[in-house]
């Protein structure tokens, strides 16, 4: 059983620094928040295919 | 002597009946001839062979659709046995679209709580930027606003900053998120 369409995105993508101390925060601020995304992504996706071995009996 | 002789009475008994019963037999046998030939006249011969075509040909008959009749069943069989594993199939597909579904729903809403964080602490630092603006505004001249435009790189970070930082970490579940203090 394949990964669903809507578990195979990219969340989003890693933010530049810019020039100024406020848009280093903000680009730190948005890059960390995309790390959890992503992270989160990949927790789904790997309980998606844990859960798709239990129904079908796949050797691990 | 008395025992040899009722032996002997016994198997002379037995010959002489199955003597008799072979003679009776083949007696009957010719009676039964003589009937049957004064019985087979041409109409009673046409009508056996008609008969006797009739009976072979259901008896083809039986022979073939009792063989199509297994064949049927064996079909039947493995179709059986290919519906269960398709309904199987079936409720496991299902189930299984049931556990994309909740999953994908759990993604979207853990997602919306991420980013949810994300816009209260950029909210957070351009609220900080203004203040941060208006204080520059007051305190410096243009001189000191000049000289204080860019931040020595081993310099501190303000502590305002370090914490909306540290609690992004936080929320990212980061490693090492304690460096706002």
């Amino acid at each position: 059983m394949t990964t669903p369409n809507s578990l195979l995105i990219a969340p989003c993508v890693a933010y530049g620094a810019g020039t100024t101390v406020s848009s280093l925060a903000k680009g730190y601020v948005k890059s960390t928040s995309c790390i959890a995304q992503w992270q989160l992504l990949l927790d789904k996706q790997i309980k998606h295919k844990k859960e798709m071995r239990l129904l079908y009996d796949e050797p691990k | 002597m008395n025992l040899r002789f009722h032996c002997f009475l016994l198997v002379l008994s037995f010959l002489v009946f199955w003597v008799l019963l072979v003679a009776l037999s083949i007696k009957v046998l010719m009676m039964l001839t003589t009937v049957v030939k004064k019985m087979l006249t041409k109409p009673l011969v046409l009508a056996l062979l008609f008969f006797i075509s009739l009976s072979g040909l259901f008896g083809y008959a039986s022979y073939h659709f009792y063989a199509e009749k297994q064949l049927v069943e064996e079909r039947l069989d493995v179709s059986e046995a290919n519906a269960k594993l398709l309904s199987s199939a079936l409720l496991k597909a299902e189930k299984a679209r049931e556990l994309a579904d909740t999953i994908t729903s759990e993604y979207v809403f853990d997602s919306k709580d991420i980013i949810t964080s994300k816009e209260d602490v950029l909210n957070k630092i351009d609220e900080l930027a203004v203040v941060v603006e208006a204080v520059k505004q007051d305190a410096f001249t243009k001189e000191e606003k000049n000289a204080i435009k860019y931040v020595p790189l081993d310099g501190n970070l303000p502590i305002s900053i370090r914490g909306l930082l540290a609690e992004a970490c936080l929320h990212a579940k980061g490693d090492s998120c304690d460096n706002s203090k």
